[in-house]
């Protein structure tokens, strides 16, 4: 029992707005999710839904005014090398080459310079960055920053990689090659994946199970179980399964779930 | 190209040319106005405006240039006055910049450390050196330590603000990132933290120079045998203003110097500064 576990968790933040009283938000109220190795969750939900919120609880930076979060059996108190993160901002390094962002996680393990290097080149390339590797970060794209944050992960070798909506700011076609890279990643690197996206098409191709958060305060209301990646791993073709029936009909099934509460809240 | 452009394309081709005949390059504009001001130096010396002694002509400003050089002033040659100097002001800078990186750090990433040190540093920050410079040569004497001392306390408050200043601009996620990657609160500190303050730590660097100059001269109040400010003060006394002229350019001139070459590095060293 490895998997990594959000038991009953709840967040709030207390702000207080000039001399005013405390307040505290509830952003997550009882949340339960697991996340096996191997895995790929993908979590989706509106804007401010707590998407976010729940990443940082998984990555341990922050910590749940209720519940547990667990990892294998065990509470979390932090971060760990064991769990990286791609942010939804790129957070990358601007004063190290691509090369070097890449390495960074090397480096704090302790490996040397020769290897690291030559492992962030290996990890650059299988994200299609072989050329760039040497380039400034602020000479890169949107996109290709978001596919160094990926190989920083991924250098870490985690066994869960976390990630909030590192397609985020691509173009459709841009979009469509990267999902097809980041199931390549997530199956040669063998970790459990969480994926953040506000891209419902993109939760239900590529996530083994989706989650769909609904707001005020986040909560879970629906996680289910699909097939569809599993399905272009053995060879059906992206775009085919993007328009098949039942594709369309869990679509539709989501963007129900996710608007469920429209009506109430509006 | 389609026929919209190219109409477009001329209509805005006189009003450019108009802009071109009037706009003045910048080092132009800075090359003119030095003349503009030498000239007028040049005739109130001349013509007498004033007084010979308020204001010596310039060939005798250049002479005393070349005076400097050959047989010096009070013992010193320009070149010994000057090295005097900026030795004083370069080991203070030192001084200034292994003390004050730290501080900032401190103030930046510990509760405890801002506790201790930002009302340190906010105390000093306001001082005129003039000020606390009686005190220290009671307690330190008038040797070498007090002048240097003296230049140094004038630099700590802008490195160490700005240090802390910068590393305030490592965002959340920089920071977890590095933690999710296994760092320690010292790996965020010297990986993380210090670099993306090394911008401001150079800005600080620029602003505390400036001040180590505007304090030598204090320094060098104190029994000082060597240096440009004790050269101009020496001179002073006995309203050889020639010296006085040729010792203000010179400080200003080293400053320009390192403002400048500050400024290379930082081009050449942080490129990906407001860039990213
Ligand atoms: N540090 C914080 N302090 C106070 N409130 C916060 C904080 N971070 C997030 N929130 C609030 O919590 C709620 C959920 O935020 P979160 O960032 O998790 O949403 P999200 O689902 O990731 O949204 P998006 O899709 O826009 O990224 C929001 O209402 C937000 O205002
Ligand atoms: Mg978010």
């Amino acid at each position: 029992m490895t998997e990594l576990r959000l038991n009953n968790v709840s967040l709030s933040y207390s702000r207080r707005d000039g001399f005013g009283p405390v307040r505290s938000t509830e952003v997550l109220r009882r949340v339960s999710l697991s996340l096996a190795p191997g895995e790929f969750v993908a979590v989706i939900g509106r804007s401010g839904s707590g998407k976010t919120s729940l990443l940082n609880l998984a990555a341990g930076f922050v910590a749940p005014s209720e519940g547990r979060v667990t990892r294998a059996g065990e509470a979390i108190t932090g971060p760990g090398a064991d769990r990286a993160v791609v942010f939804q901002d790129d957070a990358l390094y601007p004063w190290l080459s691509a090369r070097d962002n890449v390495a960074f996680p090397l480096r704090l393990a302790g490996v040397g310079r020769i290897e690291r290097r030559e492992r962030a080149g290996e990890l650059l390339g299988q994200v299609g960055l072989a050329n760039e590797a040497d380039r400034q970060i602020w000479e890169l794209s949107g996109g290709q920053r978001q596919r160094v944050g990926i190989a920083r992960a991924l250098a870490a070798r985690p066994d869960f990689l976390l990630m909030d909506e590192p397609l985020g700011a691509l173009d459709a076609m841009t979009r469509e090659r990267m999902q097809e890279l980041l199931l390549g990643v997530w199956q040669v690197s063998g970790a459990g994946v969480l994926l953040i996206t506000h891209s419902v098409e993109e939760a239900l191709f590529l996530g083994t199970r989706v989650v769909v958060l609904a707001p005020h305060p986040g909560r879970i209301v629906l996680d289910r179980r699909f097939g569809f990646s599993q399905r272009f791993a053995d060879g059906e073709a992206a775009r085919v399964l993007k328009a098949a029936p039942d594709f369309i009909a869990a679509r539709e099934e989501l963007i129900t779930a996710i608007y469920a509460d429209e009506t109430v809240a509006a | 190209m389609s026929a919209g452009e190219t109409i477009v394309d001329e209509a805005s081709k006189p009003s450019g040319a108009k802009r071109a005949a009037v706009r003045v390059s910048p080092a132009l504009a800075t090359g003119l106005t030095a003349l503009v001001l030498l000239l007028l130096w040049l005739a109130a010396s001349s013509l007498q405006w004033v007084s010979p002694v308020f204001l010596p002509h310039p060939t005798k400003v250049l002479a005393a240039v070349s005076r400097l050089l050959t047989q010096g002033y009070v013992d010193g040659t320009l070149w010994e006055h000057a090295a005097a100097s900026l030795s004083r002001v370069f080991t203070a800078l030192a001084f200034s910049v292994l003390v004050a990186v730290p501080v900032g750090l401190a103030i930046a990433t510990s509760p405890l450390g801002r506790g201790v040190l930002d009302p340190l540093i906010e105390f000093i920050r306001p001082l005129p050196p003039l000020a606390y410079l009686p005190l220290i040569i009671i307690w330190f004497g008038i040797g070498e330590p007090s002048k240097v001392l003296v230049i140094a306390l004038a630099m700590v408050a802008p490195i160490a603000i700005s240090t802390a200043a910068g590393v305030r601009t490592a965002s959340q996620n920089q920071v977890n990132a590095a933690r999710s990657f296994g760092a320690s609160r010292l790996d965020v500190l010297l990986h993380v933290q210090l670099p993306s303050a090394i911008p401001a730590i150079l800005t600080g660097i620029r602003i505390a120079l400036g001040a180590g100059w505007s304090t030598l001269v204090a320094a060098e109040l104190v029994a000082a045998s060597r240096g440009l400010g004790f050269m101009i003060q020496s001179a002073a006394q006995f309203l050889v203003t020639d010296i006085v002229i040729v010792g203000i350019f010179v400080i200003s001139a080293l400053a320009f110097a390192f403002e400048a070459l500050l400024r290379v590095v930082e081009r050449r060293f942080v490129r990906w500064s407001g860039r990213y």
